[in-house]
């Protein structure tokens, strides 16, 4: 047995530095959904999947997913995937509208092989999105003086996971993959006035810890050299959040939350040497913490579709320069701004390309994603552009 | 292919780890409504004014931190406010008998033969003069000796066992040295005024038992507040008669002479004027405030330290100040923290916690208006201490004393009167309890 060497420390180090400021406090802010129940719900994903339409698993050959520690099995050398996201959205809700734009990192993810059937996988992940904001102008009257005020209600922070998870092939074409996550992050609310000359309200605010661990399995299978499948499943156990007195009034109070099971699953085949067709599903039993929830108008079971084909059609130095269009619909957990409005849904359209180099040691993809969420009858209509950004880099 | 695999792989993580540090800055997403807020709950900011025996525990005036004698200016009035009148008195002690001139890039220093003349100057403080318009000012010789230390309106001197009364109240004047006028906003003569003196006139000023000048008006209405007097003398050198030799002379006493006295009353805070008035105050800083929910519900008293102050204002109301002794510049009111109020008069004065300029006009007859001195830092600062007292167990401060007074520009006449009993203005906000889902 020979052991795939790691990568070489100093650069992974200064990568997971950099990255890791960003990821580990979740600062995103992508969408104004993030104001419905426990915010938006964040699928760390990586550019070629996000350009197939969003499958996170089921692609040819060893990969490194982040739903699927199985899929490290195999690979030639220890890796790291690393997403960098731009999100720009464009929303109206009640005649009134709002922009905003986002740069994050929604993944950062390692695998390391030993040998050829053993694999081991670790890294971070954005879950839940809590950034956003409400604000309203008003004036009052202090004696003789007029003082214009902001009103304002935010909430800063969300959900991350740090997840591992060992992926073993026992046969010759089917691997299992195991893995334990922990939920990580933060949340910062606060709810005042602000007064000229002030920045920020005065009072009140609070804040919490996450905590909590979760359990994750994954199978891998790979029938023939043109098909692959692949299923993975997580249950979330409960996510904990933990007054920060420090940082929070005396009322403040902790919560706690039963994270669902989620389930992704998905397949590709090859259907001609240079065209590949993917297909894939997610479910999440969100609904469970539907009472819970109740006064930000519940929770429903959330699923998502996501299909694409990826193409290649031209080469660059020598390498095949793919083409990929993806599409997706996906049925939102949580109700924007209370049960006086109906489900949101999304449904996006992708595109990207990707160019290995170094004969597939370092790969960079990039895709570009159009999508709506919601309706008018959901209350909040919001169109968005996404670009994602991945690198790969196998070391030897 | 080992060096380019490694090549590559250290480039990608440099440029991702590059942009990772670049691209944190994000912006949340915000929506206006406040319809949209949770529980439809708006911030309530309510107003509150204490005021009286709620909230002063102290209230006292002092006097005499200042000397008229030593006021580094000069007041000449006639007739303000129908009633202030103000003469200026000096004497030059210093007007030389030699000169120091360059004859040939020589210096040389001679006996003053002569003088070909002189001239009296002084400058006017025009912001703090009335009316802003062209005054007329008379510069005479006296014909009475005075007492710098002792002199006023009615007396040339009032050295115990010595008093001497004017001949005339208000100075005894002699000769009509010259008539000046002062021309608001004159860029030439950039409110300086000037009193041309012969040589004769200043032979007499230059005798040692000469009782000096005094500078009157009778332009009714007038009061003009101006700097101390200097002598520039046309000197002629004893050797050199053809050549005049510029000199001046500054040194010797000067003061003002005025009727009548500044007023009292016990019924107002004092602050400023010639002597140096201070009042002392404690508030009471121990207050509830009602917090009544802006959806409804039942009103309660809550201690101040328990909602959001966004501003405390101590709100005075000017009172007219009479006998023509009301400010004509504007001074800032300034409040500093006095530690042992109980020391009264002699209570050291601290930090500054409030201070804001007051237009003068706020002092004459016929006007009413309120004068809000901001002390939301102060107060802040106060119930922050307050706070900290209670975290760490120690005794709790409810009282915070401070000092009123007047801080003009350039010292000056103007007194400050307000009445008692000052009201603090709070503006506050009630509490909201952030919460997660």
């Amino acid at each position: 047995m020979t052991r795939a060497p790691f990568l070489s420390r100093r650069p992974v180090a200064g990568a997971l530095l950099g990255v890791g400021l960003c990821v580990a406090s979740p600062a995103w802010g992508q969408s104004l959904f993030s104001t419905g129940g426990l915010g938006l719900v964040a699928d760390p994903q990586d550019a070629r999947g996000s350009a197939l339409g969003g499958i996170g698993l089921g692609l040819p050959g060893p990969e490194i997913s982040w739903s699927n520690p199985a899929g490290a099995v195999g690979l030639p050398a220890a890796g790291l995937r690393v997403s960098f996201q731009l999100d720009g959205y464009d929303a109206t809700f009640a005649g009134r509208g709002s922009t905003g734009s986002t740069a994050r990192f929604p993944l950062i993810l390692g695998a390391f092989p030993f040998g050829s059937r053993w694999a081991v996988t670790a890294g971070f992940g954005g879950m839940l999105d809590q950034n956003w904001r409400f604000e309203q102008l008003d004036t009052l009257v202090v004696g003789t003086d007029t003082v214009e005020v902001l009103d304002r209600v935010s909430s800063e922070g969300g959900v991350s996971r740090f997840r591992v998870g060992a992926g073993y092939r026992p046969f010759g074409s089917l691997s299992l993959g195991l893995g334990a996550e922990l939920f990580t992050g933060g949340a910062r609310r606060i709810s005042g006035r602000i007064f000229p000359g002030q920045s920020a309200p005065a009072c009140c605010s609070a804040s919490w810890t996450y905590s909590g661990v979760g359990a994750l399995g994954s199978i891998d299978w790979t029938p023939s050299e043109a098909v692959s499948v692949a299923l993975a499943a997580s249950a979330g156990g409960s996510l904990e959040a933990e007054v920060d007195t420090a940082r929070s009034g005396d009322d403040a109070v902790g919560a706690s939350y039963d994270l669902p099971v989620m389930v992704n699953a998905a397949a590709s085949g090859r259907i001609a040497p240079n065209v590949l067709l993917t297909v894939g599903g997610d479910w999440a039993g969100w609904s469970t913490l539907n009472d819970a929830l109740a006064e930000q108008g519940g929770a429903r079971d959330s699923w998502s579709v996501q299909g694409g084909v990826e193409v290649e059609l031209f080469q660059i130095l020598g390498q095949p320069l793919p083409v990929r269009l993806g599409g997706r619909t996906e049925r939102l957990p949580f109700r924007w701004a209370g049960d006086a409005n109906e489900w949101a849904d999304e449904r996006a359209l992708s595109g990207g390309t990707g160019l290995a180099f170094s004969g597939g040691a370092a790969r960079v993809d990039l895709s570009v994603e159009r999508g709506t969420r919601g309706s008018e009858s959901a209350g909040l209509e919001e169109s968005y552009w996404r670009m994602l950004f991945s690198a790969t880099v196998l070391g030897r | 292919m080992i060096q380019v695999i490694r090549g590559a792989a250290r480039g990608a993580v440099v440029l991702l780890a590059t942009a990772a540090l670049a691209a944190c800055d994000n912006e949340i997403p915000t929506a206006n409504g406040s319809d949209l807020f949770p529980g439809g709950e708006v911030p309530t900011t309510l107003l509150a004014e204490v005021t009286g025996t709620d909230l002063i525990l102290r209230e006292e005036v002092y006097e005499g931190f200042g000397n008229p004698r030593l006021a580094p200016f000069l007041i000449v009035a006639n007739d303000f406010d129908g009633v202030f009148d103000a003469h200026a008195l000096a004497r030059f002690t210093d007007i030389p008998d030699s000169v120091t001139y360059t004859s040939a890039g020589t210096s040389r220093r001679e006996e003053i033969g002569a003088y070909q003349g002189g001239r009296v100057l002084t400058q006017v403080d025009s912001l703090a003069t009335f009316p802003r318009s062209t005054a007329t000012l008379y510069l005479w010789e006296l014909t009475q000796p005075w007492d710098s230390a002792t002199v006023t309106w009615e007396n040339a001197s009032e050295q115990p066992g010595q008093e001497t009364a004017w001949t005339t109240p208000g100075g005894s004047v002699g000769t009509l040295l010259d008539q000046a006028f002062w021309f608001p906003g004159d860029t030439a003569q950039k409110d300086t005024v000037t009193w041309e003196l012969d040589s004769l006139a200043v032979v007499r000023l230059r005798s040692p038992d000469h009782p000096g000048v005094i500078v009157t008006s009778d332009q009714p209405g007038l009061r003009v507040k101006m700097s101390s007097l200097a002598f520039e003398g046309d000197a002629r050198p004893a050797g050199r008669p053809d050549t005049v030799v510029p000199v001046r002379a500054t040194e010797g006493p000067q003061t003002f002479i005025f009727t009548p006295e500044a007023p009292q009353s016990t019924a107002v805070l004092r602050t400023g004027g010639l002597t140096g008035d201070r009042s002392l105050l404690t508030l009471d800083l121990e207050q509830e405030v009602e917090a009544c929910p802006a959806g409804g519900g039942a009103c309660s008293m809550v201690p101040l330290s328990e909602v959001t102050l966004n501003r405390a204002q101590l709100v005075f109301e000017p009172v007219h100040v009479p006998g023509g002794y009301r400010p004509l510049a504007a001074p800032r009111v300034v409040l500093r923290s006095v530690a042992e109020p109980e020391l009264g008069r002699f209570a050291p004065l601290g930090a500054v916690l409030a201070t804001d300029t007051i237009s003068p006009s706020a002092f004459a007859a016929g006007t009413d208006r309120e004068f809000e001195l901001d002390l939301t830092s102060a107060v802040l600062q106060f119930l922050a201490e307050q706070e900290r007292a209670r975290r760490e167990g120690e005794e709790v401060e409810t009282e915070l004393s401070f000092a009123l007074l007047a801080d003009f520009e350039v010292p000056d006449l103007g007194l400050l009167w307000f009445q008692r009993s000052p009201t603090l203005r709070l503006v506050y906000t009630l509490p909201l309890n952030p919460s997660l889902p």
